[in-house]
Formats: structure tokens, C-alpha cells, sequence
């Protein structure tokens, strides 16, 4: 069955083909919504949330650019909705900073390691780096889409920068500690 | 150990760009669940409205029934009225003593006969007695309407049918019995109330009028209540696994089950009050004029080109409507309708020396025969013997065909004008039953049946279109003339030439609303 028959069939809510579409990207945008969520439970109601969401707009899928595109950006609105309905795009002052000087010294990093690093950022900052960062949209679309600043959105980048940064070389550390 | 300088966004998205993760099973089951669930609600609401729409129906007519019909037998028919204690409550039961009735029986360790004296007292008491009926009998159709469960409505039915001797017996297992019991005590107590005090009775009945309705709303309102409770569980049953999202659709299914019932009781209030002007009868009687639009013959291909005239009947019955809304009426009726026409210049071809004409010949003319044997047998059937010596010079005669229906016209009314004089469109299709065919041979003024056709089928339809204008006598009552086209549709096989048949009829009737 083709892709194209099995979202017809989906937009004919035919169960079965909801299973196969949930089955075919369930994982993928899950690893989405790891990354946008604080934890594993907040992003399995994301999960939820997007799959929902797509199920009722799949008809509203034209076939125009890929469907895994589509899907991620439901995914990722969904996510975003959540913590917009909870206040986190709200402006809250706080002081400015430039970008810092983020390299670090690295080899190859535990997977989890960077996943709870991630998920332990503020909420805007990881809202902001997972945009920017992960998911390539510029500062402008991320103002667009967090009703914020350009300033503020590379403000947050910044800051969760350093704060990774600081997780990591702290990681770091303690590997080369337990190595030695 | 590899120490490379990497800028932290490379990190993450060299780090991440793979993940994939697999999220628990509880994920899927609530998207399915949730989606089943939206289709569901999809599905349940308008089930929901036809339901109601069903048990709205049915309670029309078991009202509409119960309205010609019960209150008829109260006064016409000599019903046996019993009254036969509960076991709900030591009350005293009341026993017509009117001996020309049949002997009632009765709970014999709690029931009391009051003899009654006089016969006000009993005509009292059979009224009395009728509107306690009417009530239950009330009760036990909403019931039927709205119980589910297949052994309480069957014993309804068998309620709405027997009388209250068998409606106590009934009584035992459900609610719905608990009701009625608790309702017939109530009633049993005005009745007692009036009978005992022997004070005015046309006030008491009013009162006991009041009681019984106010009973009957009452209970109408449980009813209602533990329809939409029994929903509710049916409901909970069905999705007490899923989680809290699943709240949202059963609450709003509930929603929708308050909403049905609350159109639900507004159709009851209509049905006491203002509903009783939704339905109609209308006893009407029209001329009929039958012809066909083309040249042809339903006969045989030899008289496509003859004259035909069509002849003027007359079409008469009944019809029932029911508005739909303030512009819609739909009605159904039974008509008795004759239709007819005449194919002239049909010539005596035959030859008069020849043998006459067996007389089973005449009763089994085939339409498909020649038009000369037609006409032979035409001649032979008519009046050969009385008046041979027209025969010399008269070989022109007409044969006339005469078809009768009964038609169930099935019809939609929508009225374009609603004033005090109403201009209406109305359209629908009639089922024809054939009931008379005959083919007569006329000569001279002298009809004589020559047969029938073997081409008409017993049943037809019709298609109808029209015009209605109706004056409004009064609120109750309408005068009705309606102009009609039916357009025949099957009625003739086998036709010949260009042969359509149709009968133009004007209407006019009396309708009166209630």
C-alpha cells in the first residue's frame, strides 16, 4: 500500500490505517517530543496530543513537501501549545546576554546524557535551542512562533548554550575522573 | 581518548540526530480510544435525535389512539372497570357494583367494595374510571416509547391492550409498575374522596383531572429521568477504561441525551397543547378527467389515430396529514378513484352473415385481438338481438374502457402562502390498486361489457403535482381545493402509439385539525 493510499484511507478514518501511520512515525516524533518535553510523561501526552491532532487534520494534508515535515511541524505546535497555554512564552525580565564561547572538549556523548540535558533546560530556553538548534528555524520564525523578540529568542539561545555547555564539560569531567 | 573542540550545537545535533524512541503501548490505546470515541459521537447524536424522533412518533399516535379511540369505548362500550388493590399499600379498593357488569375480580384480603348507589354515582365513576384509564394508558405508552428492555415493553403492549384487572397483575417487577401502582393509589383516593363525600361532582372530577395530569406529568418527567440514567450507565459501562479525555465526549453525549430529552418533553407538552393541531383529516371528493397526453391506444396499435375522448369521474376518500413543521405537511390518504376513456369510430368490420358469436368469446375479448374481430365481437356483444335493425345502418361504435383504483396518494404539502387564504405546492407519487377493469362496447347510447384488458397491472404508481389553496373557516377547520396532475406511470403494459396516460382531478375537501 502506498503512502498516498494509506493517508486516504486514514482521512476515511479507517482504523487500521491509523494504526499503520501511528506505527510507521510513532518514533520519530516521539524523539520530537522527548526533546521539547521536560520528561518522558509530559512527552508522551504530547505524543498524544500531535497524533490526535493529525488524525483529525490529515485531510487538510495537501501532499504538498513531505509528509514527515507535516507531521513534525503538528508535533512540534502541539508542544508548543501545551506550554503556551501554561504561560512559559510569557516576558519575564531578565538580563540579556551576549553569545558565549561554546566549544567544548568532546568525545562521543551518551545519547541520554544529551537527551536529559535538554529536557532539564528552562522551558524557553529548550523551547528556543531545540528550534534554533535542532530543528533549523531562524530567530525570526521562532519570535513568530513563541510571540517573543528576536532579542529575547537569542537571548534564550545563549543561555541554554551556556548552560549545556556547562553540563557538558561537568560530564565531561566526571568521565575523565572515572577513566583515570 | 579523542579530544576534539566541537561547538555545543553540533553536540546536540550529531548527538540527537538519530534518536528515535519508542513510546509506551498507553499512547496508541488513548489515541484509538480517542478516536473511536469522536466517531462514536459522531455516530450516538443523531441516533439519538432518531430515537427521539421515533419515540416522539409513537407517542403521537398512541395518543392520537388513545384520543379517538379510548375515550370512544368509555362511554360506547361497557368496560369492565376493576380496581384491584396493591400490595404497596393497604388501601382500599373500590369495586363497581353495577350488577349488570361482569363480576370483578379483586384482591380479596385487602380490597373494600363500596357499593355505589344510583346511577350519577356510577356515571361518575365511569368517568372517573376513563380518565384513570387514559392516564395509565398514557404513562404505559411513554414507556413502551422509552424502555429499552424487549420483556417491560412487551408487557406494556400486553398493558395498553388489557384492562386494569391486568394491570395490577402486571405490576410486579420494574419502576415502571411501581409507578403505576403509586399513581392508581393516588386516583383510587380521589375516587373514594368523591364517592364518600357525595359532593359536587363535576368540581371533583376536575380536580381528579388535575390530579391525574399532574400524575402523569410527573411521572413522565421519572421516565425521562431514568432513561437518560440507564443512558448514562450504558454509557459509563462503555468507556470506564478509557481515561480522563474520554470525560469530555461522555459528557458531551450527555449533553446531547438532556437536549433530546428536553426536545423530547417539549414534544409531550405539544402533544397535550398545541400539538393537536398538527394533525389533519381531510374527507374529500374530486372529478376526475383521465386521458392521454400522446396519440396512442392502450388497446392495440389499430386505434393509435382514433379520436379518444376522456370521461369525467369521480375520485373520493380520505387523507391524513401531519405538519411537519409551519410549512411542510406530510399526508397519506386512501382514495377511491374511477378512471376512463372512449376510442371512437370503432367500425363493425365483420360480417354479419358469419355465425353468431359464442358468448364466451364476448366475456374473453383479448384487447390484442384485430380491431376487426374486435369490432365483431363488439357487435356481437351489443344489443344484436334487441335492435338488429340499427345494425343496417350503425357500424359506428366506441369502446369505452372503465378501470377503478384504490389509490394511496403519498404526498408532500409545502405551503408557499400561509395567510388566511393558503396557496400551497404539493407534490408526492400514489400507489394504484387495481380493482375494476372493464371494457364496454357502446353503440347507439347501448353499453354492454365486452371484456377487460389483460394489460393493466394491479399495481401502479403515479407521480403528483399540484396546487392547493385552502381558507381558513376557523383554527380547526379548513377548506381545502386542491387541482392535481397525476402523471401515470406503469398502469397500462403493451401500449401502443405514443399512449400516456394521466388524470387531472380537483379536489376539494373539508380539513379539521386537531
Amino acid at each position: 500500500m502506498s503512502l498516498e493510499q494509506l493517508l486516504e484511507k486514514c482521512r476515511n478514518n479507517d482504523t487500521k490505517a491509523q494504526s499503520d501511520l501511528y506505527k510507521l512515525y510513532s518514533s520519530k516524533l516521539f524523539a520530537l517530543c522527548l526533546k521539547y518535553s521536560r520528561n518522558h510523561a509530559e512527552a508522551e501526552d504530547n505524543l498524544q496530543d500531535a497524533f490526535l491532532t493529525i488524525f483529525k487534520k490529515i485531510s487538510q494534508y495537501s501532499g504538498k513537501g513531505s509528509l514527515e515535515g507535516w507531521l513534525k511541524r503538528i508535533t512540534i505546535n502541539t508542544a508548543l501549545q501545551r506550554y503556551r497555554s501554561q504561560g512559559v512564552f510569557d516576558i519575564v525580565n531578565e538580563d540579556r546576554i551576549e553569545d558565549v564561547h561554546v566549544e567544548v572538549e568532546t568525545e562521543t556523548v551518551d545519547i541520554d546524557f544529551l537527551l536529559n540535558s535538554i529536557q532539564e533546560l528552562p522551558d524557553r530556553y529548550r523551547l528556543v535551542f531545540n528550534l534554533y538548534v535542532l530543528d533549523g528555524y531562524s530567530h525570526k520564525e521562532i519570535s513568530g512562533m513563541l510571540e517573543i523578540t528576536t532579542g529575547t529568542t537569542k537571548s534564550n539561545l545563549a543561555r541554554a548554550r551556556k548552560i549545556l555547555k556547562e553540563k557538558v564539560e561537568s560530564y565531561m569531567a566526571n568521565l575523565n575522573s572515572q577513566s583515570l | 581518548m579523542k579530544n576534539d573542540k566541537k561547538h555545543i550545537d553540533r553536540l546536540f545535533q550529531e548527538g540527537l540526530k538519530n534518536l528515535e524512541a519508542t513510546p509506551s503501548n498507553s499512547v496508541w490505546e488513548n489515541v484509538s480510544g480517542q478516536l473511536l470515541n469522536n466517531q462514536k459521537q459522531r455516530r450516538i447524536i443523531p441516533m439519538w435525535i432518531k430515537l427521539s424522533a421515533i419515540a416522539a412518533g409513537l407517542l403521537f399516535l398512541f395518543t392520537l389512539g388513545n384520543k379517538v379511540f379510548f375515550q370512544d369505548n368509555n362511554s360506547t362500550l361497557e368496560v369492565n372497570e376493576t380496581i384491584v388493590d396493591t400490595k404497596f399499600k393497604n388501601e382500599q379498593s373500590i369495586k363497581n357494583s353495577d350488577s349488570a357488569r361482569d363480576p370483578n375480580i379483586i384482591d380479596s384480603d385487602d380490597a373494600v367494595n363500596l357499593a355505589q348507589e344510583g346511577s350519577d354515582e356510577n356515571e361518575t365513576k365511569e368517568s372517573l374510571s376513563g380518565i384513570q384509564k387514559n392516564s395509565v394508558i398514557n404513562k404505559n405508552e411513554s414507556v413502551v416509547v422509552n424502555n429499552d428492555e424487549s420483556t417491560t415493553s412487551s408487557k406494556n403492549n400486553t398493558l395498553n391492550l388489557t384492562t386494569k384487572k391486568e394491570l395490577a397483575e402486571e405490576k410486579a417487577n420494574s419502576t415502571v409498575a411501581y409507578n403505576l401502582n403509586s399513581e392508581k393509589n393516588n386516583v383510587i383516593e380521589s375516587q373514594k374522596k368523591i364517592i364518600q363525600g357525595e359532593v359536587s361532582k363535576t368540581s371533583d372530577i376536575k380536580s381528579t383531572i388535575a390530579k391525574a395530569e399532574s400524575t402523569n406529568e410527573l411521572d413522565d418527567k421519572k421516565v425521562n429521568q431514568i432513561r437518560e440514567l440507564s443512558t448514562e450507565e450504558t454509557v459509563a459501562e462503555n468507556y470506564i477504561k478509557e481515561r480522563e479525555i474520554n470525560e469530555a465526549g461522555k459528557i458531551s453525549i450527555e449533553d446531547a441525551i438532556t437536549e433530546n430529552s428536553k426536545a423530547a418533553n417539549e414534544e409531550d407538552k405539544l402533544t397535550e397543547g398545541e400539538a393537536s393541531k398538527r394533525w389533519g383529516v381531510v374527507p374529500n371528493i374530486a372529478p376526475v378527467y383521465f386521458n392521454s397526453l400522446g396519440t396512442g391506444s392502450s388497446m392495440d396499435g389499430e386505434f393509435v389515430n382514433n379520436t379518444k375522448s376522456g370521461k369525467v369521474n369521480m375520485s373520493y376518500g380520505v387523507s391524513a396529514s401531519y405538519a411537519i413543521n409551519e410549512k411542510i405537511n406530510v399526508r397519506v390518504g386512501v382514495n377511491s378513484v374511477r378512471l376512463g376513456y372512449n376510442t371512437l369510430d370503432v367500425f363493425n368490420a365483420s360480417d354479419m352473415e358469419m355465425s353468431p358469436i359464442k358468448p364466451i368469446a364476448v366475456r374473453n375479448i383479448e384487447i390484442d385481438k384485430t380491431p376487426i374481430e374486435l369490432a365483431y365481437v363488439t357487435v356481437a356483444g351489443m344489443s344484436f338481438a334487441q335492435v338488429p335493425e340499427l345494425l343496417s345502418n350503425e357500424y359506428n361504435a366506441s369502446i369505452d374502457q372503465e378501470l377503478a383504483f384504490l389509490e394511496i396518494p403519498l404526498e408532500i404539502q409545502y405551503k408557499i402562502i400561509n395567510t388566511k387564504l393558503g396557496i400551497s405546492a404539493i407534490g408526492g407519487f400514489s400507489a394504484l390498486f387495481l380493482n375494476s377493469n372493464e371494457i364496454y362496447s357502446t353503440l347507439n347510447g347501448n353499453s354492454t361489457l365486452i371484456g377487460k384488458a389483460t394489460n393493466i397491472n394491479n399495481l401502479s404508481y403515479s407521480a403528483n403535482l399540484g396546487f392547493g389553496f385552502n381558507y381558513k373557516l376557523s383554527n380547526k377547520l379548513n377548506l381545502n381545493l386542491e387541482p392535481m396532475f397525476k402523471y401515470q406511470l406503469n398502469t397500462f403494459r403493451n401500449t401502443s402509439g405514443n399512449f400516456k396516460p394521466y388524470f387531472i382531478g380537483v379536489y376539494s375537501g373539508l380539513s379539521f385539525k386537531f
